[in-house]
Formats: C-alpha cells, structure tokens, sequence
C-alpha cells in the first residue's frame, strides 16, 4: 500500500514536470551566449546587448540585412557631404514621422544632446567616444529643427558611416532637468578637462553613470519598435512591440524599419550544447553560431527540418595567419612564403570547418566579385616549393632543421604558433600546420593564449605566428590601420606588413571616387599582400544558422547577428 | 562553548582580511583589463573607428574617472630600474611592456625612457621603405637581452641611413648603455604613495559596507551577490543535504551482511559515476531526461518566468522542475566519494571493541550501526562535510553554465574573463566567509557529536 502511494506521488511529480510554459503565438524566442549586463546605448560592450538596443535605439542610418546595404533610418535620406578647406560638413535630415515612446518628435536637439553625452568627460562614454572624435560641432538648422550639419575635422571615406552609427538618445528622458543645455558640442571637442569642474556636469554624471541608465525599462526607451517588458539578469529578457509604431507607417521601401513580431525574448543560455537542446525541444526560435559538426548532423535529423530551416550565408567574417615580419628571422619575404607553401587551408576547412568556409585570397571577400582578385590562387601545400624557397632565402638544410646566420649568430628556423584559448578551430588548425610543417623539417610548437595576453602580446610584437578572425563588412574597405606601415608601431598592423607601394594604394584608396579605381587599389593591395605573406588571409566563414519554420521574411544575411528578428512575420 | 566559538569568529576576521588583500592584489597581476578590452581594442578590421591616439586619450580618462590610475598599494617595491607608475600609466599597454624590459636590462630607466623614445622617433620620422627595411633591427632592439645585438643592430640603421640624426643618437645611446653597471636593476627601491592608492579606497569601502561597483553594468556588488547567491545556495544546499542523507543511508545499508550482494554491485557502479568528469556527467543528464530524442521530462535550461504576483509556494513548484537535473548532477558527482569515505569510517568503528560488545549483547545489527557505530563514525564525516564546500562551488561553476541558471559560479567566471575586479573581490570574499561559517558549523557539530570535546572546550 505505501509503495502504491510513493508511486502515485511520483507520478503527480512526474506529469506537473511535464508542463511547458506557455507562450504568445508571435513571439520569437532568441538566444543570447551572456547577459547583456549593460543595454545603455553608449556604453554597451557585447554584440548581444548591441542586438537588443538595435530594437529599442535607432540611429541615423541602418544595415538593412535584406540586401546588406546602409539605409536611412532616422534620417529621411543619405546625408549630403561637403568639403570646404580642412573641414568636412556632412547634413542630415530627420524623418518627420520619427517619434519618442511618449509621442514627441525626434529633433535635431536630441541628436545634439547625444553627441554632448558621447563626448562630455566624466561620463560613462569612453568606448564610442574615440569614434566621434572628429565630430567638431553641430550646426542646427534654423528654420528646420529636423536638420543639422556636422561639422567633421578632415575627411575619411568612413566618417558619412561613423556620423550615423550611434544611437540619438532622447534628451527628456536621459536629461530630464536640461544640465546638458548649459553646454554646446564644441564645449567638448578637443581638450576639456577644464569642463570637469562644471558642477553642472558632475551632477548630470552623477545621475547618467548610475546602474539605472544601464538597466532601467523605463529610462532605455528610444524611437525603436520596442520596449523592455521583462530583465531577469541572466536567464531572460523580454522585449514588447509598441502599440502603433511610427516606423511601422512609414510607406517607401528605402528604409530597413520594421517591428513585427509582438514579443521577443533572449534567452540566455551559455553553454552550446545545452542551446542546441533547447532548440530540439523546441524552446528556442533562432540559433545562430552552431558548431560545424552539430550542424551537419541537424540537417540529417528528418523532423527536426519539418520544423526548422536551416541556413548558411557567407559571413564577413575571415580567418587568417599573422607572421611577424619584423623578425630578423622572419624578415625575408621568401621565408614567409614557404612557411605559406607550408599551410594545407583547404583541410583547415575541411576539419576544423567541415567545409563551410570559402579559401580567399586576400582580406577582400570572395563575393564582392568586383574588388576581389580572383587572378591569385590561396596557397596551398607544396612541399617542394617550400624547400627551395627557404634555400633561397638562406638557409641551410641540416640533419635537424633549417639553419640561418643571423646579425652574426647561427639561428635555427623554429616558429611558436599561438592562439586564443579555447577556440578549437585554431587549435585544429594549428596542429595541422605543425604536421605539415614537420614534414618540412620546421619544428612547431603550438599554444594557446589566454584572451587578453594574446592581444597583449600581438600588439607588442611578441609572436612568431598566430591565428586571429577578422570581422568586416561589404561597405568599407579602409585598410589603412591593418597595413599601414606607421601602424606598425602603434596600431592594429600586428603583423609589420607594409611596403611603400601599399602605402600609397592605402591613401590614394581613401581620395579615390571612382569604383573602378577603387577596384584596381584593391586587387593591386591583395597581389602585395600575397606576395609578402605577412598576413595570410585562409577562408571566408559561412555562418550557421536554423530559424523555426513558422516565421518568413527573415533577412538571413552575412552581417552580425545573421537575421534581422524585427522583420519575422509568421507564415500565413 | 560559547566563548571558544566566539574566539573562532574573532579569529577569521584577520584571515578573512589577509585572504581578501591577497585576492585583490593577485587580480590585479592579471594582463589585461575591463577598460584596456572595451576602449583599446581596434575593433573590426576594415575601417577605425577612432583613431588610436583618441582611444588612448578616452582610456586614460576612463582610468581616472573610476579611480583606478592611482597605485595599487601603499607602497610599492620594486626593482629600481622599474620605470614609475606615473610614466608608465600614460602609455599603452604593449609600450608599458617593451619599455619596463628594457629598464630592466639597462638597469636605469631614465636612460632606458631616452633610448625608448629615440627609437619611437626614428619609427615615427621612417618611410615606409625605411620601415620596412629596419623593422629586423627595430625588433631585435627591442626585444634582445643581448647588449652586443643591440649595439650591433644601432650599427645597421646607421648604416642604412647615415644622414639620420636620430640614428646616430640611437647609436651613442646603444653605447652608452653597453657601458652601464648592468646589476643596478637588482637594487631595489621603496616607492609610498600614502592614503591615495586603490587598496585604500576599497579597504574603506568594505569597511562602510560598499563593496564597489560592477565595471560592467555600474551596479553594487552587494545587489548583484545578493540576487545570484540565492539560486546557488539553493543548488548547494539541497545537493549538498541530498548527497550526504543518500550517502549515510548507503553506507550503512553497505555496511550490512545481508547487502553483500548489493555491495558488489553498487561500488563499481559508483566507481564509474566517480570517472564521469562533471560537465560530462550534466550533458548525459540533460541528453537522457530532457531531450525528445530519449525522455523528455524536464525542462532544458534557466529558471523558467516569473510571472508576477505569485505566491512563494507557487514560485517553488514553478523553479522545481528547473533544478532537478542541476541538483541532482551535483549530488551524483560527490556521492561516490562520501559513501567511500562514509563506508570507511563505519568500517573501522565495526573493529572496534564497543561494536563487539553490542553485538555479544545481541542487538540487531542495524540498530549497531546507527546507535553505536554511526556516533563514532561521524567526526571524520564531519570534518569532510565542511571542507565540502569548496568542491561544490567549484561545482555550481560547471552546473550553472550548463543548465544556464544565473548564480555565483557562472558570476564568478564571467567576472573573470572580464575582469571584473570589485565582483571578482567580492565573490572569493563571500565564498571565504561560507567557508568559514561551515567550520563554525563543524566545530558546533563535533560538540554535539562527541561529548568530549564540548568538555574540552569549557575547561
């Protein structure tokens, strides 16, 4: 009798297990790999707090994942650029339709208002602050309060890009007592350590750096599509469509403004594995990220494509190899180029990929067809061509390895291949090279790197070879603090590349207008780049993704975060 | 009693201090930090956002806005080639680092600044051509512990372009330095920097109560704890109470003959669960007991939504289903070993004589085990419940990453990777006084076991 009970108890247990939660129709349930931790529109630092303020904040322009082409967003058209003496003075227009959550229009005096809390000293804004350096002021238009100019130190291709890609703050609810008005734009260009004194600013400082402007559902209100229903710090977050959307009546198609599905939830889930399950079960709408191997065996599983489809667009995303050229032993371009000969991508691809990835030339992706120079061939493994590559360079086969005197001393040819712990698709990569290059007679040794040494350490120059990702874009093609040679010393140009003849492609690119032009610089970039094998592009990622079946209209793109979850509609 | 436990307490605190100092300075040594990641990093690749002399200039006022330019510690020691903090603050992260070996090698830095700054203008004033053509030399000045190699590549750049004026001075320099008392950096030398340091500032804070803000979202560190601890003690608590009654219960069923069977059979078993690695053992959980491909019965990850207006009992039977598999990962993993141990214990109270005479006196044999053997076997039990702790935490770290449930141990990794000092602080200072609490516990606990001890202690 009492074993009946516990059984019957357990069975109770068992089926009150059993429920699931319960859920609106529409709702787009995503997942996110950590807590946004900050959703504050200037000092956000993770890709998925970005992915959630792109709902709630809008700026000037906007990626339209669609076709990946930049599109107003809050300004009604492409702003117009002039360029007098050594200023550059760039006007934008707003929507008339724009509107703040409590209805009153978006002016040029928001967008005023947030380039004083981009720039202003105290405030917590010292990540976006370097991108608007250049802004030097804003002139608001008299007659209009929907136009201003910007005022721009100098000209780059980039600035019309950097003017509108931050996110206008409505100053009623981010300043609602006005301390920022006492101030103008220009107070805060250049040196202003004077302005932290202002009592004015502190106070405001004060009340903008505090948890509430980071968190609150009631202050992170923009002109997007949505607002915070629900944060639960670390397990979800709950956005809610606004009830009649300005955005949603705005009639021609020129614009990427949309805000369709009623509710989306991030879940944050950090472990792959578990998401993946989670996915199976059904919990979870999009997965993007999926390993390579998981991926394959998802296609395979016949009910789990019933319900979900599966996509891979071609990411901006590339891998490549860094060797350090200003090695006194690595400094002969021919050394590189055998060390080159030495790399097999294409099994890169195949193992660590499972061959979703494209080879590339150069750091210029293969499906921008018109500035790729597809005349080059990704190297491949040639042994042989990697031999006498390294006895042209000087060295000298002996029984355990190659041998070079250098500024006097005999040195041996060894190279320490690093990575940053954890990604295993380095890791897989690294060991393959190590095997190809034993076979040469190059004793490797392969590490991982803890995250912030292993950029510590490529900044300082202390590296023989490693592997990194790049993430671009289809827009802008400055490589300028990749390869230019004075970034060497202080810059991104990890690796010493540079030539003077890929200096002066790097600044006639900036001045030049004409796309064929443009194109030429660029494939003439990707010639010398090969051919000095300093910074050795592998292959293109394709990124993996799977969307439930019941949505259409998803904007699956090559762009981070692949898909644009604001435009999912359900399927009729 | 009372006052032994009262001395107990007193005594943690200085170990409580000296733990928290020692934390506080060993972060600080990791490379890297929260600002140098979010404000110094380039970004993506194919156009800057914000130059580099920017990107510094926003850093450096980020450091001051939060108080983290000023020095570590009252004093500092250190080698007296050591470039001060003040110099070194100003430059980015990989001149800091170029430029303090460098010191170190010349054994002055004063000197070794000049020959830094030469060598910065000579790449600052270079063509690319140049460049390109020194770049061997520039690195092997950089990097070499060799003083001739230094000398040596001064020598090429001279002779690459004779008409430079700052090749030259790089070369007198280079010569200069070949001469220096190299031993000098073994001196070392005594820098105070008083009340204005960072261990200051946060040493009272603590004493106010504030433990610092997040650098991550501004929050205080004590609202975050306070909300993330409730959910891991949950997990530690009932996995830990679960773990220790199952072990109890097997151990002693084990220990009777007439198990002997079962005892085969369930060591090798446990044996087994004991191989498993944890993050194995919790993806084997989630794949059999919440996946439709086998059983599908509890819920994947999280906690699952509040809906508002509950009442307590309802959010319990709500978050239930959520912790079963997390709970009962965690209690799997540590039975092995307690029943080993529990087992053991008991093993060696069966010698004993008191367990003989039980039995001459012909009592039944599990009434032996719970009356008479279990009394005795419990102060090794004890001991190893309160060095527990530590095991379970390390635990949670793996148990709420997988079963994405917010808690201390998933906090505790993110504010690593972060570096997220004041939570980073905070959190080993929190899981120190646990510990501490639980040998309390313990000490309680021997005293309730063993009547002697409370003697002991009041004489």
């Amino acid at each position: 009798m009492r074993k009946l009970q516990i059984l019957g108890y357990s069975l109770l247990l068992l089926l009150c297990f059993c429920s699931k939660p319960n859920r609106v129709p529409d709702e787009v349930r995503v997942r996110l790999t950590s807590d946004p931790e900050t959703l504050n529109p200037v000092s956000y630092t993770t890709a998925g707090s970005l992915q959630v303020i792109n709902l709630l904040f809008q700026s000037l322009m906007a990626i339209d994942l669609a076709d990946d082409k930049i599109k107003p967003a809050l300004a009604a058209t492409k702003p117009s650029i002039v360029q007098q003496d050594s200023l550059t003075y760039i006007t934008y227009q707003l929507r008339p339709e724009a509107q703040w959550t409590n209805g009153s229009p978006v002016t040029a005096a928001d967008v005023a208002f947030t380039l004083k809390v981009l720039k202003a000293p105290l405030l917590n804004n010292e990540r976006m602050k370097p991108q608007v350096a250049f802004i030097h002021d804003i002139i608001i238009d008299k007659a209009d309060k929907r136009k201003f100019t910007f005022v721009c130190d100098g000209f780059t291709p980039e600035m019309e890009l950097l003017t509108g890609d931050f996110f206008i703050l409505p100053a009623y609810l981010f300043d609602p007592e006005g301390k920022m008005e006492a101030f103008t734009v220009s107070d805060f260009a250049g040196d202003n350590s004077a302005r932290e004194n202002d009592e004015g600013l502190q106070n405001f400082a004060a009340h903008y750096n505090s948890a509430e402007y980071a968190r609150s559902k009631d202050l992170l209100q923009g002109s997007g599509g949505y607002v915070i229903t629900a944060w639960e710090q670390g397990q979800y977050l709950t956005l809610k469509r606004k009830d009649d959307w300005w955005g949603n009546h705005v009639d021609d198609n020129t614009h990427a403004l949309t805000a369709n599905p009623l509710q989306i939830s991030f879940k944050i889930i950090p472990d792959n594995t578990t998401a993946l399950l989670a996915l199976k079960n059904q919990q979870l709408d999009v997965l993007e990220n999926i390993p390579a191997a998981e991926f394959n065996q998802l296609k395979a599983d016949k009910s789990f494509t019933e319900d979900y489809a599966l996509y891979t667009p071609n990411s901006y995303e590339f891998a490549y190899i860094g060797l350090n050229s200003r090695l006194p032993k690595l400094s002969d371009k021919r050394t590189r180029q055998a060390i080159a000969n030495l790399l097999d991508i294409n099994s890169f691809i195949k193992v660590s990929q499972q061959s979703y990835a494209t080879p590339t030339v150069g750091p210029v992706p293969p499906s921008i067809k018109p500035y790729y120079n597809n005349k080059l061939k990704p190297y491949s493994y040639n042994l042989q061509k990697a031999t006498a590559l390294l006895q042209a360079a000087g060295w000298q086969r002996k029984a355990d390895g190659w041998f070079k005197t250098i500024n006097g001393q005999q040195q041996q040819l060894t190279l320490e291949v690093s990575y940053r712990a954890g990604n295993t698709v380095f890791e897989n990569a690294a060991l393959i090279f190590q095997q190809g290059a034993a076979k040469a007679g190059i004793p490797v040794t392969v590490q991982a790197q803890e995250g912030s040494l292993f950029s510590q350490k490529a900044k300082a120059h202390d590296f023989d070879m490693f592997f990194r990702a790049l993430s671009g874009n289809p827009f802008v093609f400055n490589f300028k603090p990749l390869f230019y040679t004075s970034y060497a010393n202080d810059g991104a140009n990890y690796t010493g590349f540079g030539t003077p003849e890929s200096d002066s492609i790097l600044d006639a690119y900036n001045v030049a207008e004409d796309d064929k032009e443009k194109a030429r610089l660029l494939k003439r970039l990707q010639e010398i780049l090969h051919e000095e094998a300093a910074f050795i592009a592998l292959y293109y990622q394709k990124d993996r993704l799977a969307v439930h079946r019941r949505f259409t209209n998803l904007k699956i793109s090559g762009l981070e975060p692949n898909y644009d979850v604001s435009s999912f509609k359900l399927q009729e | 009693m009372r006052y032994y436990l009262l001395k107990r307490l007193f005594l943690a605190i200085p170990v409580l201090w000296l733990l928290a100092t020692l934390v506080f300075m060993l972060s600080r040594l990791l490379p890297g930090s929260y600002a140098a990641e979010s404000i110094l990093q380039e970004g993506n690749g194919y156009y800057a956002k914000g130059s580099a002399a920017d990107r510094a200039t926003a850093y450096q006022q980020y450091l001051i806005r939060t108080g983290q330019h000023l020095p570590l510690f009252y004093f500092s020691v250190s080698s007296g080639a050591t470039p001060p903090d003040s110099l070194l603050r100003l430059l980015p992260e990989a001149a800091q680092h170029n430029l303090q070996q460098l010191a170190w090698h010349i054994g002055n830095w004063q000197e070794a600044y000049t020959f830094w700054r030469t060598l910065q203008e000579l790449q600052l004033h270079a063509g690319p051509a140049e460049l390109q053509a020194l770049a061997p030399f520039l690195q092997t000045i950089t990097t070499t512990t060799n003083v001739q190699q230094r000398v040596e590549a001064a020598r090429a750049i001279i002779k690459y372009d004779t008409a430079s004026p700052l090749a030259r001075k790089l070369y007198r320099l280079a010569l200069k330095l070949q001469q220096q008392h190299r031993l000098s950096f073994m001196i070392p030398s005594l820098r105070w920097h008083g009340t204005a340091n960072q261990y200051h500032k946060w040493l009272t804070g603590i004493l106010h109560g504030n433990l610092g803000n997040s650098y991550r979202d501004s929050r205080s560190v004590t609202d975050i704890i306070v909300e993330t601890s409730a959910n891991t003690f949950w997990i530690i608590f009932i996995s830990m109470l679960l773990t220790t009654l199952a072990a109890l219960e097997l151990s002693i069923k084990l220990m009777q003959p007439r198990y002997k069977q079962w005892r085969k059979a369930v060591m090798p078993l446990l044996f087994l669960i004991d191989s498993i690695p944890l993050f194995v053992l919790a993806l084997l959980l989630l794949v059999l007991f919440a996946s439709p491909a086998f059983l599908q019965l509890f819920p994947v990850y999280g906690l699952g939504y509040g809906y508002g207006g509950q009442t307590r009992i309802e959010q319990i039977t709500h978050t239930l289903p959520y912790l079963v598999l997390p709970i009962l990962c965690l209690s799997l993993a540590h039975l092995p070993y307690l029943v080993n141990q529990f087992y053991n214990a008991l093993s060696a109270a069966e010698s004993m004589d008191y367990t003989r005479t039980a039995r001459a006196k012909g009592l039944p044999y599990g009434l032996i085990i719970r009356k008479h053997m279990l009394r005795n076997a419990l102060l090794p039990i004890i001991t190893l419940l309160s060095d527990f702790l530590p095991a379970l935490i390390a635990g949670s770290v793996i148990i709420e990453t997988i079963f994405a449930i917010p808690g201390m141990g998933r906090l505790l990794v993110t504010s690593v990777q972060a570096r997220d000092y004041p939570l980073l602080v905070a959190i080993v200072l929190v899981v120190a006084v646990a510990k501490v609490v639980s040998h309390v516990l313990a000490d309680i606990c021997y005293a309730y076991a063993d009547p002697r001890i409370r003697y002991q202690s009041q004489a």
